[in-house]
């Protein structure tokens, strides 16, 4: 059984990055579904279950730091690691991040290896060669 | 053992299980290093300029100088051994920068960024690289284990 | 803390234009001769001093950017693409001049990257400093700081 993976974010250039990042990572991937903002995550969190959520901070109607806050807040899924994507920031900001439930933080732009490196370590799926 | 050295502009694939690939003087050059564990197939490209287009001539007396002809010739020659892009690992050494009177031409980062265009657009993984800084490294790949050292000085460190 | 300068907007520019989409741009003293409408994109920031950041092309260019971005060729995808493309890049570029100008210590906020589509903008009120770099089509693209008064 592979992984179903949300990637949010409000550029839809980031979501196709990211998406053809994740295909290079040897990862067996069942889905990878976009949501543009933080409420369109959340609203797509309740319909199914995700392995992981990659999500920027910096979006419309709700941020990534308040997706985090209010995933980290729910009983079902504060159990979802979310890795952040966002522009280089503030130190004060990444810790923020990450306290309030963030389990790592890679920048833009970032290198698709880096990328395959955060995944794996988080869910300890081994890698594989290209898809 | 057999040493099978890749000179600038080189490409070199082998089989040969007792091979292996070297390539010496990487300065702002790059060595492209693919290997298939499967079939435990290897290649090696060494190359120097990151696009063909100023000198077709030269790009078709020898491809592997240019990181646009040479990276498809590399993968070309592995498929013509029998592997297969999906079972590919590609890792790269080289790219240094060094003092040029030209501020702002810095061939070893236009190589790395060539080469990083090159293999986003053809969706392959770089898996790990050794690029950059002012250091001459030697690349070495073991076609029967795969293993990718790294040679820098009398520093040497695996890939 | 100095004021920025031109030479800093370029090397933040070129270093993002090749990490992001892999071009290599070189820096033009010459301005942008505009022909035909452009496309324009910017984005508000607030550090200890706050003010926008403003990335001026054409839509060849920005398509450029879209198909090397997302790794296509160029074509109608890259075309449909261009204009989100330049959006990202001038978030990325948000980021990396806070970090590089106001450094990781100081609390900074990027907005959200607006785009639009038609004549060239007239200068910044308080334009601080720009750059134009070419990308190797020869297309421009001009990166503006409008920054305010120190506080």
């Amino acid at each position: 059984m592979g992984l179903d993976l949300l990637v949010v974010d409000d550029s839809p250039v980031t979501r196709k990055m990211v998406r053809r990042a994740l295909s290079l990572c040897g990862l067996e991937v069942t889905e990878v579904i976009e949501a543009a903002d933080g409420a369109e995550a959340l609203e797509k969190l309740g319909q199914r279950h995700v392995d992981l959520v990659l999500a920027d901070i910096n979006m419309p109607v709700m941020n990534g730091i308040e997706l985090v806050e209010r995933m980290s807040r729910d009983p079902e899924l504060c159990t979802v690691p979310v890795v952040i994507v966002a522009t280089p920031m503030s130190q004060d900001r990444v810790e923020f991040v990450l306290d309030k439930g963030a389990r790592a933080y890679l920048a833009k732009p970032f290198r698709p290896e880096a990328l395959r490196d955060v995944v794996v370590q988080i869910l300890g799926t081994p890698g594989g060669p290209n898809a | 053992m057999n040493l099978v050295t890749i000179g600038i502009g080189g490409i070199e694939v082998s089989a040969d299980r007792g091979a292996v690939l070297i390539t010496h003087g990487l300065g702002s050059c790059i060595a492209v290093i693919a290997y298939d564990a499967r079939r435990k197939i290897g290649g090696m490209l060494h190359f120097q300029l990151p696009t063909s287009s100023l000198s077709p001539d030269r790009a078709a007396e020898s491809p592997g100088t240019f990181a646009d002809t040479g990276i498809p010739l590399l993968f070309e020659r592995m498929y013509a051994l029998g592997s297969r892009k999906a079972d590919i690992v590609v890792k790269a050494a080289g790219g240094g920068n060094f003092h040029n009177d030209n501020g702002t031409f810095d061939i070893g980062r236009r190589n790395h960024t060539m080469m990083r265009k090159i293999f986003w657009k053809a969706q392959v993984l770089v898996a790990a690289e050794d690029v950059g800084g002012s250091k001459s490294r030697t690349a070495r790949l073991f076609v029967d284990t795969g293993q990718v050292t790294i040679q820098s000085g009398s520093e040497v460190m695996p890939l | 803390m100095p004021e920025p300068t031109p030479a800093l907007l370029t090397d933040i520019l070129g270093q993002v234009l090749q990490e992001s989409a892999f071009i290599f741009a070189e820096p033009d003293d010459e301005p942008a001769a505009w022909q035909g409408p452009v496309l324009t994109a910017r984005i508000a920031f607030e550090s200890t001093r706050g003010g926008t950041l403003r990335l001026v092309t054409t839509p060849a260019a920005s398509a450029e950017i879209a198909a090397n971005m997302l790794g296509i060729d160029p074509g109608q995808e890259a075309d449909e693409n261009g204009r989100a493309a330049v959006a990202e890049l001038l978030n990325v570029l948000g980021g990396a001049f806070l970090t590089r100008y106001f450094g990781t210590a100081v609390p900074s906020q990027l907005g959200l990257p607006s785009t639009e589509l038609g004549d060239p903008p007239p200068p910044a009120r308080r334009r601080c400093c720009a750059t134009t770099v070419r990308l190797e089509s020869g297309a421009p693209v001009v990166m503006e700081l409008d920054l305010e008064e120190g506080r």
